[in-house]
């Protein structure tokens, strides 16, 4: 599958490739993820890329049935969550998925609030990749 | 060794009781201030406590001119929960609410103290204007608003979930990400240490309890000032919500805070102060205003 500019950075193996090299550097990810098993699915029309942890450690097969996460957007919504500075309400994937109509997040409930504190960081870390 | 100097913060505990009749409550509360002048009451947000204030305890702008007072409530924070707390649910009612900071606000024997309140402490003050406006200088509510939803949830009760991080976590994503990073921490931290079901107990009153929709006409701002301010990041209460709040009171001002979110005091208080000090000084002209202002006005200025 050929990517675009205008695609979401994550549908970028290039970039992936990079960013899980960051967050296994990253101290504060090193040591919260440590007892978390958890698979999101991040989506936009042109295609979803996913990212899996198993007791913090990226692994290829994901988990299935309850720990999963999925969050949907448009590519321009992700352009904007995945800058070094989000604008208001692309912070934050609860805010992100609340305030924005064209955001889906589903399934995500308990999962997502289990798992909060290592996705908030995963994001950080996300945002320092170029 | 040369003695270090302290922060120019003191703390007492009080035995104040809160409400009436059958539902009084004997409470520990404990209180932190800073500086002299006019009272400036400091209401916390839901789960946190009067740590969140202590930036502003630290401005010498604001304590030169102002007491400023920040208790914790009951349940939060180093104010202990009341009677046989164990036996029942928490859950924080406007009533109640505004019975503890109506028995604070005696108990400090405060005269027309300013309110300044964040997240439920920036709506109850709308209540406190509207019930109480007579006994209060002003008020101003951080992230407040008349009626707000989707805060109050069942997660933070669930053995499987770790509340003490998903609770901070949740609210964390409530700040802009320009402040310093140190300053978010922290706020981060301060939710970290609250009681099981507090925050939960709290957002009842934030997202379900209140409301002050049909009523907004009954606070006169002519005796009590009402001033909004709500960050731009903020996601749990917009600034359309505050600024649709603050069209329906004749009166009342709004401002959008650029750049900051939900915890303006204690996420980034030095864009904050920028904000507030003028908010301050608007409602120290109101209250005191000069001899200059006192004869244009009777001149019809």
């Amino acid at each position: 599958m050929s990517i675009s500019k205008f695609d979401p950075v994550f549908l970028n193996k290039d970039w992936r490739d990079r960013f899980w090299d960051r967050l296994a550097g990253d101290d504060e990810f090193s040591h919260t993820a440590r007892w978390t098993t958890v698979t999101v699915e991040l989506s936009a029309p042109t295609g979803s890329a996913t990212f899996a942890l198993q007791a913090g450690h990226r692994v290829d097969m994901p988990a299935t049935g309850d720990a999963l996460v999925r969050l949907g957007a448009p590519a321009e919504r992700w352009a904007k969550f995945f800058s070094q500075v989000p604008p208001p309400w692309h912070n934050d994937m609860l805010g992100f998925s609340r305030r924005h109509p064209d955001v889906q997040l589903d399934p995500g409930g308990d999962t997502l609030v289990r798992h909060l504190r290592v996705l908030n960081r995963m994001w950080e870390v996300a945002r320092e990749v170029d | 060794m040369k003695s270090i100097e302290p922060e120019p913060i003191t703390a007492r505990y009080y035995r104040i009781p809160i409400g009436g009749g059958e539902q009084i409550e004997q409470a520990r509360i404990f209180v932190e201030e800073a500086g002299s002048g006019i009272p400036l009451l400091c209401l916390h947000t839901a789960g946190a406590d009067s740590r969140q204030f202590r930036h502003l305890m630290a401005d010498p702008d604001v304590t030169s001119q102002y007491r400023v007072i920040a208790f914790d409530l009951p349940w939060h924070g180093r104010s202990t929960p009341p009677g046989e707390w164990w036996k029942s649910e928490y859950r924080l009612t406007t009533d109640r609410y505004v019975d503890t900071i109506r028995a604070v606000i005696d108990a400090l024997d405060l005269h027309r103290p300013i309110l300044l309140g964040c997240s439920m402490g920036g709506s109850i003050v709308l209540e406190m204007a509207r019930t109480d406006a007579h006994r209060l200088g002003g008020v101003v509510g951080l992230s407040g608003a008349g009626k707000l939803t989707g805060r109050f949830n069942d997660w933070s009760l669930l053995p499987d979930i770790n509340a003490q991080q998903a609770v901070a976590s949740w609210t964390y994503g409530l700040m802009a990400p320009q402040g310093p990073e140190i300053d978010r921490r922290e706020v981060w931290w301060i939710y970290s240490q609250g009681g099981p079901g507090i925050y939960r107990g709290d957002t009842w009153f934030y997202s379900e309890d209140f409301d002050l929709r049909g009523h907004e006409t009954e606070i006169d701002t002519e005796v009590c000032p009402v001033h909004l301010l709500t960050g731009s990041y903020d996601y749990a209460c917009s600034p359309e919500d505050s600024k649709g709040t603050a069209s329906a009171i004749p009166g009342a001002h709004f401002q959008q805070m650029v750049g900051i979110g939900h915890f303006p005091m204690s996420e980034n208080y030095e864009l904050f102060r920028t904000y507030l000090l003028p908010v301050l000084a608007s409602i120290g002209r109101r209250n005191h205003p000069t001899p200059q202002a006192l004869m244009a006005a009777a001149d019809g200025q």
